[in-house]
């Protein structure tokens, strides 16, 4: 019997993960350059509901303490949240709030209106983008190539 | 940048248009027929992704090319998936398929959760692609497609789509069991700093590695529960005499892998046949593990990963993940099984197993014509 489906699940995870943070981003570039796109803003609405539900959950790990055993998670999202944790060591090439503070300190510019929480937010979700994708090419390697 | 995107997802249009209109030519029989409308709508919102991705580019904003090339890479993963596994239970559709089309048609009928999905049928190793973006697929191998003895293996791939249809609920069942693995695993002393940290990076492992055993182990529970002997006949006879790695696996290995040690699942499997009143069965598999291991030469040890303390709350969770999940429950007609005009894919394989251990020599005859039989009263 095949283990793929646990990387089948994973990829759509973060698949849908992805599309937000792709969403997102391109929306608010689009508004900050006066570009109206009825879509654009319906799909921003869905991705900061996906990305705060995901945030969410990652800073509840994040306040777990280390020593603390995650119940309840597959092996590849712990493995994702082990990335971002990661990802989080390495000031030299993740330097967003995101990735500075944690997913509680990135929460409240999903909501944010002024410049500068914007830019934030748009560099936190950029670094964010880099370490899944990272982790996606994991699954996509096991679901393409594995057999 | 922006000429190199705009020829991608120019591409990725014309590619998804081709499998399109495959899929559209594509004769299928009927239990496949949800399944075609489901790709095709796939197919659909793929090819609007793609052409959002050029309207994007329309807008000629340089700072959202980093966004659309991450964007494009998502869209053309997707459809990598749709092309090398979503479309091929439609484009190699043959009509052998409606044997196993109409197990898993029994399969998905008999709970709510399941009754309205489509789902399709590839080649493979027993497996099931069982997430809510995409429709199900079974893969089966080849030769186990037309035939019966191994087609109750799917009961067990059927379990991972209810274990996905009932996430939230067995997820908390599962960390219950979870929690008992850490404490019988957290140290009773600690003699050094670094025998505590590999302890407790092991322990951490376990815990985890325990998260999608226990999904394995309610899946099997799931075959048993809708199959009955037929079920762990095959899952037995399927297992038992392929590798030396069903009895033992090094730890490390164990760890890194989905599945618990198949002789573990197999002790798991005898408990829940005896629990339906399988006795005779249940030591018979038994004992044919046990005098196969002993030919390997292969002790019974998972090498820290299992506990006897572990047997009794585990046994308790398949419990009430069952309970919880309400798969079909085989009834006393499904395994003492008479010669009729009509059976259900379950009757069937019980019958197949009898015939297969009480009239080997003339078994393939009789598969034939009652594979024949079942399908023409289907």
């Amino acid at each position: 019997m095949s283990q793929e489906w646990l990387n089948i699940q994973s990829f759509f995870t973060d698949h849908g993960l992805l599309g937000a943070i792709n969403d997102l981003s391109i929306a608010i570039k689009q508004e900050a350059a006066g570009v109206h796109d009825a879509e654009r803003e319906r799909r921003a609405k869905d991705a900061r509901k996906l990305l705060k539900r995901f945030l969410g959950r990652l800073g509840e790990v994040e306040s777990a303490d280390s020593k603390e055993l995650l119940l309840g998670v597959d092996a590849r999202f712990q493995s994702l949240t082990d990335a971002i944790a990661s990802a989080r060591q390495d000031g030299n090439r993740y330097q967003s709030v995101l990735m500075k503070g944690g997913a509680v300190d990135a929460l409240p510019l999903l909501d944010a209106k002024s410049t500068e929480s914007r830019a934030q937010l748009l560099e936190s979700l950029a670094e964010l983008r880099r370490v899944i994708e990272q982790h996606q090419q994991t699954d996509a390697a096991v679901i393409f190539e594995d057999r | 940048m922006r000429a190199y995107l705009e020829e991608s997802n120019q591409d990725l249009l014309y590619q998804i248009a081709v499998v399109q209109e495959l899929l559209g030519k594509t004769s299928v029989c009927g239990e496949l027929t949800p399944y075609v409308g489901q790709i095709i709508q796939i197919c659909e919102e793929l090819r609007r992704q793609a052409q959002r991705n050029l309207t994007d580019l329309g807008y000629g904003l340089d700072d959202t090319l980093n966004d659309i090339l991450a964007a494009t890479q998502s869209v053309t993963n997707f459809f990598e998936v749709v092309n090398t596994r979503l479309a091929a239970p439609v484009v190699r559709a043959r009509p052998e398929d409606r044997l196993g089309l109409l197990v898993l048609r029994f399969l998905h009928d008999s709970h709510p959760k399941t009754a309205s999905l489509p789902f399709g049928l590839s080649d493979g190793s027993f497996a099931i692609y069982p997430t809510d973006k995409i429709p199900p697929i079974y893969l089966v191998p080849t030769s186990r497609q037309t035939t019966l003895l191994y087609l109750p293996l799917l009961f067990h791939e059927f379990g991972h789509l209810l274990y996905a249809r009932h996430r939230t609920e067995l997820d908390e069942l599962v960390k219950d069991f979870q929690t008992v693995v850490a404490a019988t695993l957290a140290p009773k002393s600690v003699r050094s700093r670094a025998g505590a940290s590999r302890s407790s990076s092991f322990r951490r492992q376990v815990v985890t590695a325990w998260y999608g055993w226990a999904q394995e182990f309610y899946c099997d529970s799931v075959g048993m529960t809708i199959g009955g002997p037929c079920f762990l006949k095959a899952f037995s006879h399927f297992f038992r005499t392929r590798s030396n790695d069903q009895y033992y696996v090094p730890r490390d290995q164990q760890l890194q892998g989905r599945h618990p040690v198949t002789w573990l699942r197999i002790r798991m499997l005898a408990d829940r046949a005896r629990k339906h009143g399988m006795h005779t069965l249940a030591d018979g598999v038994q004992e044919a593990w046990a005098k196969t291991a002993q030919v390997l030469g292969v002790q019974e040890d998972y090498e820290g990963t299992w506990a006897e303390d572990f047997f009794l709350p585990l046994r308790q969770m398949l419990d009430d993940m069952i309970e919880e999940s309400q798969p079909y429950v085989h009834r006393p007609e499904d395994v003492t099984v008479v010669e009729s005009a009509t059976f259900t894919p379950v009757q069937l394989c019980n019958l197949a197993w009898q015939k297969f251990e009480t009239a080997s020599p003339t078994y393939r005859s009789w598969e034939r014509t009652a594979i024949e039989s079942f399908l023409k009263s289907n």
